[in-house]
């Protein structure tokens, strides 16, 4: 990436500039893309970064144009904004939906973009959809909604769904296999292990409920990875699945509990959500951290197992 | 083929003028301007309200994190403690840090969680609120997308906004620069931009 950057740039620059600007860009080493100059002696601090974006918009002042540019090491984020030009000839010919690169300069005053050139129209290295705010925020479940359907693999290869569990109490809550976090997915399943060993030796338990511990990794988190993850906290199939889901469900699912999920590497950071659903589908109750205990968790169960219908035993 | 011949001789002149390499420390934090920020109505950890009229003429280092965020928040925070010292306490300045878990960062759960970094509710405020209107006042006025990474964006970013950058705001308001909020070096480069920021000549 840096060579196929550098090296039109290096010879361009060499045109431009003098041979002792290009010598301090060289020799800072910065092993990105900008700044490419800095440029302290003639101009006041002068940077120049090479930036490649897609144009959306081209303003009827005929100064400014919108783009939807890629990151730009060390000095911005990828996102969509407007850039003046000193020159307008410079937009001439440009048309929104035109992939370009182009130069961004930057002084402690102004900034300013210019040597715009159309490029093939490839996608950019980690282009962002336009954030529409109004689409950031889905709406999350409080208690009293209903939940969903949703349909998953469990740790036998079976599939199940939510609405299965209708008529019972459902718990469920959001772990991956992998996660190192004592105090996270494996406390998350400790507790659910303990509050079936509650529910299994309270008086006058009632035993419509069931537990489902959910992987928002299915890459690694397959059937077998879930059974064997399932088996070291010694799980009792018949009240306590481990399952998960495509990707594109998790992503549906997780916003729709408030569950923030971002693949890190082989890790992802997460935040907790317990879910308890009541024996109608509605949610009863969410746990919002890994604070809560075992007993408590139990109870919600009893209550979600009970209401809002008396349910038989 | 000319690639190499343009590196040989960048290489032979920087040899030749190897007194120039002495000029190249890190690199200057460069001041930009972006989005003004606006308007809020958040709560900070000890339940008080906060909005931007409270940040009027102060400079303004914010944050993104989720209390239960295990690696990379407890880094950022770190980041921003270590911005926090070395203001020594200069009045001047404010630390914000906005969850992007409100649900589960309520002021009683961030009243839990700032200690680890400061005992300081005057200078350094973390802030909650209502969930749409966070994430319009993050997205509105700073400007940082969701996953930066498409594969991320395609199947998780939905709903939840992460960013580990940090954000300066000059004291009128606006936007001038963002840091790697997970690189070392951030706090020292944070601490030269507000330099800069306040030796900048004032309008009127």
């Amino acid at each position: 990436m840096f060579a196929q950057l550098a090296t039109p740039l290096m010879k361009r620059l060499s045109l431009i500039f003098p041979l002792g600007l290009l010598l301090v860009c060289v020799s800072c080493g910065d092993k990105h893309a900008g700044p490419l100059a800095q440029a302290g002696t003639a101009v006041t601090n002068l940077h120049t970064y090479q930036v490649k974006g897609v144009i959306k918009k081209l303003p009827p002042d005929g100064k400014t144009v919108v783009i939807q540019h890629e990151e730009i090491p060390d000095y911005m984020s990828a996102m969509t904004m407007p850039f003046r030009v000193k020159d307008p000839n410079v937009l001439r010919g440009l048309q929104p939906g035109d992939a370009v690169s182009f130069r961004l300069r930057v002084t402690d005053d102004e900034g300013w973009i210019d040597a715009i050139t159309r490029v093939a129209g490839a996608a950019l290295a980690g282009q962002t959809a336009e954030p529409a705010a109004s689409a950031s925020v889905v709406a999350a479940l409080n208690p009293g909604d209903l939940l969903p359907d949703f349909t998953f693999t469990n740790e036998l290869g079976q599939t199940i769904h939510f609405s299965q569990f209708r008529g019972s109490a459902l718990a469920f809550t959001f772990i991956f296999t992998r996660c190192p976090f004592p105090e996270f997915c494996p406390r998350m399943c400790k507790q659910f292990l303990a509050a079936s060993q509650k529910l299994a030796t309270m008086a006058n338990a009632p035993t419509n409920w069931h537990l489902l511990t959910i992987s928002f990794d299915p890459d690694h988190d397959t059937p077998p990875v879930l059974k064997a993850y399932a088996e070291r906290y010694g799980y009792e199939p018949a009240r306590w699945s481990f399952a998960t889901t495509s990707a594109e469900d998790i992503a549906r699912l997780a916003p729709l509990c408030d569950l923030m999920v971002r693949r890190d590497g082989e890790s992802f950071m997460h935040n907790l959500r317990t879910v308890v659903v009541d024996t109608d589908g509605r949610v009863r109750r969410i746990f919002t951290d890994n604070a809560w205990a075992a007993d408590e968790l139990a109870n919600e169960i009893v209550q979600a197992a009970a209401a809002p219908k008396a349910a038989s035993p | 083929m000319k690639r190499q011949t343009v590196r040989l001789k960048t290489a032979s002149v920087i040899l030749a003028l190897g007194m120039l390499l002495t000029a190249c420390g890190p690199k200057p934090v460069t001041l930009g301007r972006y989005r003004a920020v606006a308007d809020f109505q958040l709560t900070d950890r000890t339940g008080r309200p906060v909005n931007r009229k409270d940040l009027e003429g102060r400079i303004v280092v914010v944050d993104f994190f989720f209390a239960s965020c295990a690696e990379q928040c407890l880094v950022l925070g770190q980041r921003m403690a270590e911005v926090h010292r070395l203001l020594g306490g200069a009045d001047d300045v404010r630390l914000l840090s906005l969850t992007v878990d409100p649900r589960s960062d309520t002021p009683q759960a961030l009243a839990r969680y700032a200690p680890r970094f400061t005992d300081d509710t005057n200078r350094w405020w973390f802030v909650t609120g209502d969930k749409p209107a966070l994430y319009d006042l993050i997205q509105q006025s700073f400007l940082l997308p969701a996953g930066e990474r498409e594969d991320e964006r395609a199947n998780f970013s939905n709903g939840f906004i992460h960013s580990d950058k940090i954000a300066l705001v000059d004291a009128h308001g606006v936007v001038r620069a963002y840091f790697d909020g997970l690189a070392g070096n951030t706090p020292q480069r944070i601490v030269e931009a507000i330099d800069k920021l306040r030796h900048e000549p004032q309008p009127n």
